[in-house]
């Protein structure tokens, strides 16, 4: 499978961040961080609120400047260039289109303030203000205009600056959840068509899964794993992305045995579980406390044959949830921890689940996937 | 405003009652000493008028007449407008310098703002006093200047704190984001969206200084501006003189503001008309 498949064939629009950090006063936004961003690909920085990535956006983007490190874009250092000069263009979070200006004059303003005269820079500007289908609103007002209409003003905007990167923040947090679908493959559209590398900031992690081709996901100033859609779903390093990403369920345990390459973890409650070893993660051995995570939606009901199967895993329903493509059955297992999965409506075809019922659930153990520590 | 039958409340009435007679109350002196200025030759200060007539209003302008009304009127005219301008560019410059707080910007803005709670007699017997120790002549374009600013500038640095304060400080990142250079933020971004604010804070500078009186009494200097010259005369003129004089203050004040307005008026219709002419 192809790792990126929208990649530059040049590196114009690679960035490098290489021991970059950000501390304001006391406080550290920003810890000493290392990270490769391809020319061309679709980047999304993903974390709660507070983890740093709209600092790392603004330093990226030249409204902060960086603590320490060296951040390139292109093979040239950028840091102590302006916006303008190392090449990067922002869509903010609130827009901030000019409310004295049309959107004409809006997206011509980058042009005006190199000196651009009048008629050519009003010229190239309607030819962005028609390819993002913005015609023939050109000569309106911004407070005019919807949310979805006023962020293509901002797009445009941006990207008549002919930028070798663009820098999103939180673009979708302000629209509603129709429009916010919508704009998501317009982003990729956009993306597609101009073939720069965009930086996407988000909290939300279906949009970062569904628009990226790397996600970066950050903790207390620090990147914790950065990687594919795909991986980072599949693969989490830690509980903390498991967690963060969704659609997973944790268990905790103590290693009792090893068996091959797996782990045998004994569940506090006593079901015994077969966990594959992670190469990566060294500290796999007898008595030691792991934890591992299954996504939701590999797992199933037990049907009375495999009941036998010592390796089901027993849940007291709290709550069960339609919707629509899966049932999600929420609840605790007998250990206490959390549990959830998705099921198939079609798996309960004459059976409905009661709340309080105590319910097996088993699934092909290849899909444990054992975690590190949380650092 | 209704009951529920539709009809209005009494209350409304009431009200009404008392806003008309609050009108007249405000604008009535002012209209009679209006009328009374077209007094005839012989009519005195007040009712009956004996006939219509301009005379007074050429008493004020004629050679032989006591006090120099055109040369207060041109004195403060300049005064007004100087106040005005310097007025307006300390007001943006001080909304330019709190946008981000400094260390002693609360201690600043308290010093500046206190001078409204001064009564300006004591302030101009200050400036006065200090003139006079320093050994400055009082004139009505230096030391009067001084006191008049410490009378607008409060006004006009409020004003431009409220108006700044719904300024989108997002914008002056995306006009940096653009490209655009601090004098280019400030003209393409913050002048434009700041301006009726700007026309507020130049209306106020120019109307506080024209009709200032206690702190411009003792720090004019030996020639009036038109307030203290008026001062000076009705302790002496007992003639609907007088009432010319009102009346005319109050035509130039209310033409300074039709002026100012029509110039607004006309330039926001310019920015319109400069944008569909780009189609």
């Amino acid at each position: 499978m192809e790792i990126l498949n929208t990649t530059k064939a040049d590196d114009s629009g690679e960035i490098r961040f290489e021991q970059v950090s950000k501390t304001f006063g006391d406080v550290v936004a920003v810890e000493p961080m290392d990270l490769v961003i391809p020319s061309g690909c679709y980047c999304c920085l993903l974390g709660p609120s507070g983890c740093g990535k709209s600092t790392l956006l603004r330093m990226l983007a030249g409204h902060e400047f960086a603590t320490t490190g060296e951040i390139k874009i292109g093979g040239s250092v950028v840091n102590n260039l302006s916006p303008q000069m190392r090449g990067t263009a922002m869509m903010f979070q609130s827009y901030g289109l000019f409310p004295h200006l049309t959107v004409r004059q809006n997206v011509a303003f980058s042009e005006k303030m190199q000196g651009v005269p009048k008629a050519e820079r009003l010229a190239n500007a309607g030819e962005m203000v028609d390819r993002v289908h913005l015609t023939e609103f050109a000569d309106r007002y911004p407070k005019e205009l919807s949310g979805g209409q006023q962020q293509r003003v901002a797009l445009a905007r941006a990207l008549i600056t002919q930028p070798k990167v663009l820098l999103l923040d939180e673009p979708l947090s302000a629209l509603d959840e129709h429009l916010r679908l919508k704009m998501r493959s317009e982003l990729r559209e956009i993306h597609r068509e101009f073939g720069i590398t965009f930086v996407h900031v988000t909290h939300t992690q279906l949009e970062a899964l569904g628009v990226a081709d790397l996600v970066v996901v950050m903790d207390h100033g620090r990147i914790v794993q950065s990687g594919m859609p795909s991986e980072l779903y599949s693969r989490p390093k830690n509980a903390y992305v498991a967690e963060f990403v969704g659609g997973h369920v944790l268990f905790h345990g103590q290693v009792t045995a090893e068996e091959g390459s797996n782990l045998i973890v004994k569940l506090p409650s006593g079901e015994e579980l077969l966990v594959p070893k992670n190469n990566n993660y060294s500290a796999q051995k007898a008595s030691d406390h792991v934890s591992f995570s299954v996504r939701r939606d590999r797992i199933s009901l037990a049907s009375d044959e495999s009941i036998a199967d010592k390796r089901t895993v027993k849940v007291k329903v709290e709550m069960t949830e339609y919707q629509g493509i899966y049932v999600k059955v929420q609840g605790y297992t007998l250990s206490g921890s959390e549990f959830a999965a998705y099921i198939n409506d079609y798996d309960l075809p004459e059976r409905t689940i009661k709340v309080g019922e105590i319910i097996p659930f088993v699934w092909d153990q290849t899909a444990n996937h054992l975690l590190e520590p949380n650092s | 405003m209704a009951t529920l039958n539709g009809r209005r409340p009494w209350t409304f009435y009431a009200l009404s009652l008392f806003f008309v007679l609050y009108v007249i109350f405000i604008y009535g002196p002012m209209f009679i000493v209006f009328l009374l200025s077209f007094q005839g030759q012989t009519g005195g200060l007040t009712f009956p008028m004996q006939s219509m007539s301009l005379h007074w209003y050429r008493e004020l302008f004629s050679n032989a007449s006591a006090g120099d009304i055109p040369g207060a009127i041109k004195r403060s005219l300049l005064l007004a407008s100087v106040v005005m301008v310097v007025t307006l560019v300390i007001s943006v410059l001080a909304g330019l310098a709190f946008r981000k707080p400094f260390r002693g910007s609360t201690t600043i803005f308290f010093i500046t703002t206190a001078s409204l709670i001064v009564p300006g007699i004591l302030v101009g017997l200050g400036i006065g006093q200090l003139a006079f120790l320093v050994g400055v002549r009082a004139h009505w374009l230096t030391t009067g200047l001084g006191a008049q600013l410490t009378w607008t500038l409060p006004f006009g640095m409020l004003i431009i704190f409220a108006v700044f304060g719904r300024f989108d400080g997002i914008l002056e990142e995306v006009a940096s984001d653009l490209g655009a250079t601090p004098w280019q933020r400030f003209t393409n971004v913050i002048v434009p969206i700041l301006f009726p604010g700007m026309i507020a804070v130049a209306l106020f500078g120019f109307t506080l200084s024209y009709d200032e009186f206690a702190r411009s009494l003792l720090t004019a200097g030996a020639d009036n501006t038109l307030p203290l010259e008026i001062w000076a005369l009705m302790t002496n003129v007992t003639t609907p003189k007088l009432y010319a004089i009102g009346t005319l203050t109050t035509v130039t004040s209310l033409l300074v503001i039709i002026i100012s307005m029509a110039t607004i008026f006309l330039l926001l219709r310019k920015r319109n008309a400069g944008t569909k002419s780009s189609e």
